[in-house]
């Protein structure tokens, strides 16, 4: 009975695994609406893993398991502040996932990238004092930011390949006024993912314990 | 190809053709100064076709223009004249790398501010420097420069600290003479002893510290007065000119450079002489951190014949926000005789 019962249950998660991996494997396209409260903006970009770890508990009637993955991310950002500035980012992100069984994920993320503001109109003035409007004004500033993400992977629970987020991120520019500029930003995302599209082929490692009764030490 | 360059001369056509600022009606411009690696928001609000613009030079180091914006400014100061909120360099706005720290920089942006307020609204715009505190010491030092003061119609000083030594000693006294008197009247004495005692240790000139001492208390006993008012009413509407977090981070930059170390070594007084222009001085009675001594100071040595002091009885370091209609109304009825 145990024999079969240890059976089941790895067939089940075998099952799940196999399916699970596929879903977790594949490339990810995202896109997000990406704010400060008042002053909108978007990210595309691009999810690969490039590494994922599963770990199994099997209890008795149950098998609990948890995905843990590693993603590098490249994206480009957008907000618009009228009055203040515009900013478009460049930026690559390494992405620290954890996902259960039920899709249902969270992750920390620091990155780091460039960016270029745009300001409101801008002008210098000679020492005539006629002024000169400066176009396109704006200063390129090295980016890094930290995030951290709750989601879901509706691949999981069905056959629909796109996972939907919601992000807190901290922005910072450097170096800004000999500091530093720092804007926090919430976003709310899709990621589709198509096997097709830049197969990633992560690193995959499987690790199994077993809690069911008869295996527990004495 | 061809239609991709006939894009670009769209594009580039849509951006030049774009109106910057207004020139009738009522302004609500933002404009960027570039100076010396900094770039510093200019924003202008108000009636453009009065002719008549205050721009202010506002406190700090460090501080900002903008929240000199209250809803009183914008029901009643705005409808009337136009008001020019500049943000200084490692202040409010400012973006860029930083540049340079010297205070003879700042004295040269406001110069550059006034010409192109001049060269976009118009030569025949009168613009009245108003400056409060940190900004009370870059207006006058402004206009004590070459032939500046021929730019300005006008010269505001509110609660300004145009001599930084003559403003740390008349501090220094201010805190132990009206410390004293109120522990004597047995109000907050928990509060005002450890401030009298402090000044009672130290001398007003000891180093930088000491001086930054006597601010923070000062600004902690002008909070002790119970006749200086404050109207929560007058609270600057929500903006969305600036982010606190550049705020916050442009004041710490502005501490960190300590921006205004330097003026320890500018006399400003001796050369109050040279200011012939038109001059408002206004004072809070209860201010520490620019003590009414200052007031007195320019009075006595300023080369104007047309100077008008105000000291406003339950104000502060910052009239305007204390007293705004008492403030406000001296101010605009002073503008619309020069």
């Amino acid at each position: 009975m145990r024999i079969l019962y240890i059976l089941i249950a790895s067939l089940f998660t075998t099952s799940l695994f196999s399916q699970v991996d596929n879903k977790l494997a594949n490339t990810g396209i995202k896109v997000s609406y990406q704010g400060a409260v008042f002053y909108p903006g978007f990210r595309l970009g691009i999810e690969r893993p490039y590494k994922i770890k599963k770990k199994e508990r099997i209890f008795k009637s149950f098998t609990w398991t948890v995905y843990k993955e590693r993603y590098l991310t490249y994206n480009l950002g957008t907000y618009f502040h009228k009055s203040f500035h515009s900013n478009v980012f460049l930026f690559s992100e390494w992405q620290i996932r954890r996902q259960s069984n039920f899709g249902v994920f969270y992750e920390i993320a620091p990155g780091l990238g460039f960016s270029r503001t745009f300001l409101p109109p801008t002008f210098t003035i000679d020492d005539n004092g006629s002024s000169k409007k400066v176009l396109f004004a704006g200063n390129f500033y090295g980016l890094s930011c930290f995030s951290a993400t709750f989601g879901v992977n509706l691949h999981s629970l069905n056959s629909v390949p796109v996972k939907v987020y919601w992000k807190t991120s901290v922005i910072a520019l450097v170096p800004y006024n000999s500091l530093f500029y720092y804007r926090p930003t919430i976003e709310f995302g899709i990621v589709y993912c198509n096997s097709k599209f830049w197969q990633a082929k992560p690193k995959v490692k499987h690790k199994t314990k077993n809690y069911s009764p008869s295996e527990k030490p004495e | 190809m061809k239609s991709l360059t006939i894009i670009i001369l769209a594009f580039s056509l849509a951006v030049l053709s774009c109106k910057d600022v207004s020139l009738t009606g009522v302004a609500n411009d933002t404009i960027y100064l570039r100076q010396n690696g900094v770039d510093m928001p200019i924003r202008v609000f108000g009636n453009i076709e009065s002719d008549k613009m205050i721009l202010v030079v506002h406190g700090g180091p460090g501080g900002n223009a903008i929240v000199y914006r209250d809803k009183y400014v914008v029901k009643n100061v705005e409808t009337e004249y136009c008001m020019i909120y500049w943000d200084q360099r490692y202040a409010g706005g400012s973006q860029g790398y930083g540049g340079e720290t010297n205070i003879s920089a700042f004295r040269d942006d406001l110069k550059k501010v006034i010409q192109l307020l001049k060269s976009k609204y118009g030569q025949n715009k009168k613009i009245f420097v108003f400056g409060h505190s940190w900004g009370g010491f870059v207006a006058p030092y402004f206009l004590i420069d070459g032939d500046n003061q021929n730019l300005a119609a006008g010269w505001i000083q509110v609660d300004g600290a145009h001599d930084y030594n003559l403003n740390d000693s008349l501090t220094h006294a201010m805190l132990i003479e009206v410390g004293n008197q109120q522990i004597a009247l047995n109000n907050n004495v928990s509060s005002w002893q450890p401030i009298v005692d402090y000044c009672n240790s130290h001398t007003y000139n000891e180093n930088y510290n000491v001086a930054a001492t006597l601010n923070s208390y000062a600004h902690q006993a002008e909070g002790l007065m119970s006749d200086v008012q404050f109207s929560g009413s007058i609270l600057p509407p929500f903006n969305n000119f600036t982010p606190y977090t550049s705020h916050s981070m442009n004041g710490m930059a502005s501490g960190i450079n300590e921006i205004d170390r330097p003026t320890y070594n500018e006399n400003i007084g001796k050369s109050l002489y040279k200011v012939t222009i038109p001059t408002l001085l206004l004072w809070g009675k209860y201010d520490f951190v620019c003590p009414k001594g200052l007031m007195t100071d320019i009075v006595n040595k300023i080369g104007s014949t047309d100077v008008t002091t105000k000291i406003f009885d339950y104000s502060g370091h910052s009239p305007m926000m204390n007293e705004p209609e008492a403030f406000w109304t001296e101010v605009m009825n002073w503008i619309s005789t020069h």
